[in-house]
């Protein structure tokens, strides 16, 4: 089997990720409601997890990472919390419904957002929109970090300084730049949360996640319940973590994810994004000699991530995945949850087929994926 | 004389925080819940230190900037 699919989650996990979690799931309880031996080992993974968190991404309070069950969940919480304090939203054009569901729902309560769609691969198109829409009046804008269709990373760090200088705060989903491109908390000043998965880029398990409540406009829970502390009150706690981490811990989860954690800092971000990048620009430089094969790719290596679409003339993008699947070769086809995405870089008609490799696979697989997808072509 | 004395924390993070702190200076503690009866808010949680550890953990959470508060 050819895994490449990360972007959905990453399949290969390191080995010390199974192992904590198993080591967890038969040794540690829950944290944050007794104090016994097995109790404080849950409370200890929770600890050092958020600690290793965030020495990764910047992060000066510990007590600022709040787990949560994936980016989705992290998003709803940050984007509902921005809710709060205003009523003028943006996003940009690349955003994933993990941002567009909650933001409907909250246009429907009378907030109104608008989609910054500029060209794809053109940041300073971009950069220009978000200073007109600072001027014009914003309250929050949210910015997918890399898009989960393209793999095109926006100017993060210029974003936030526009941001920072006009006073709008930002939410930034990193679910495909987590343990990939480097993000410091103490660098983005605009930056209110910064939200992601624990089971892609992170090498996590499914069922984790991050979410960074870096300034204290991340105020309003979006989950109620026990949290082991101050249980007379029906308010939830004030205090961080408690207040955004209702109900029991996915704490073998968590294990793991600590893991994963020490062998994306182990590795680096940026030996992650090189290796990446150079499987997507193998498989696309194959792929390009197919005169059915449309890719999408940056003019600037800078700009994408290790994530490929590619649209097929001669078949539909679900047809292709299909007998990709078929022949052991693991894409996801589709429009990737991001409609927004596909509409501003002009697939949302067919959808693409996606590739995304990951830090286990190689050169050798990109290889047969290729000639696969030929001998595919070539029967059809 | 008490043989222990709690530091009382807000939540378990806080506790484990400043129990680490603390054995970075050589102190030896748990993280326990404090007796309800005697706390300011229920469920809180504590660091249970041995009684003649508690001037050197003032002085190891002064230099540490981490708030502590004694539970009487």
């Amino acid at each position: 089997m050819i895994y490449l699919d990360n972007a959905a989650t990453t399949l290969r996990k390191p080995a010390s990720v199974g192992t904590a979690m198993q080591y967890a799931l038969t040794r540690a309880a829950s944290a944050g409601r007794s104090a016994h031996e097995p109790a404080m080992l849950a409370a200890n993974i929770l600890f050092d997890t958020r600690r290793i968190a965030a020495q990764q991404f910047d992060l000066e309070d510990p007590a600022r990472v709040i787990f949560t069950s994936n980016a989705t969940d992290a998003l709803n919480t940050a984007i509902f919390a921005m809710g709060e304090h205003g009523t003028r939203f943006a996003v940009t054009g690349m955003e994933h419904n993990a941002v567009m569901r909650p933001m409907h729902q909250l246009c429907r309560q009378g907030k109104r957002m608008e989609i910054l769609e500029t060209p794809l691969w053109n940041p300073d198109v971009l950069l220009e929109r978000i200073q007109k829409k600072c001027r014009e009046g914003l309250d929050c804008l949210i910015v997918n970090h890399v898009s989960n269709v393209y793999g095109y990373q926006l100017p993060l760090e210029q974003i936030d300084a526009v941001l920072a200088d006009s006073g709008v705060p930002m939410i930034v989903d990193a679910s495909q730049s987590a343990g990939v491109c480097p993000i410091s908390c103490r660098k983005l000043r605009s930056a209110a949360a910064i939200c992601m998965p624990g089971h892609k880029g992170l090498y996590g398990p499914q069922g984790t996640g991050l979410l960074l409540a870096v300034s204290d406009d991340i105020h309003q829970p979006h989950c109620y319940g026990g949290t082991g502390s101050n249980s007379i009150e029906l308010d939830m706690p004030e205090e961080l973590p408690d207040r955004f981490e209702a109900g029991t811990h996915n704490i073998a989860g968590i294990a793991g994810l600590f893991e994963g954690i020490r062998f994306v800092r182990q590795l680096g971000t940026e030996t992650i994004l090189r290796h990446e990048q150079t499987l997507r620009k193998q498989l696309a430089g194959m792929l390009r000699t197919q005169p059915q094969i449309t890719c999408y790719e940056s003019p600037m290596d800078s700009l994408q991530t290790g994530v490929l679409s590619i649209t097929c003339q001669t078949m539909s993008c679900e047809q292709l995945a299909q007998r990709l699947a078929q022949r052991g070769i693991c894409v996801r086809a589709g429009l990737h949850c991001a409609p927004v995405a596909h509409q501003t870089g002009g697939t949302v008609e067919g959808g693409t087929v996606r590739f995304s490799p990951g830090w286990f696979q190689n050169t050798h697989q990109i290889r047969r994926t290729a000639e696969t997808i030929r001998n595919i072509l070539s029967n059809s | 004389m008490n043989e222990w004395k709690l530091i009382v924390c807000c939540t378990q993070n806080d506790a484990i925080q400043l129990l680490r702190r603390l054995q970075s200076c050589g102190i030896r503690g748990n993280v326990t819940r404090p007796p309800r009866n005697q706390s300011k808010r229920s469920c809180s949680w504590a660091v249970q230190i041995a009684e003649r550890d508690s001037k050197r953990a003032e002085d190891c959470l002064r230099k540490g900037s981490i708030h502590w508060e004694w539970m009487e």
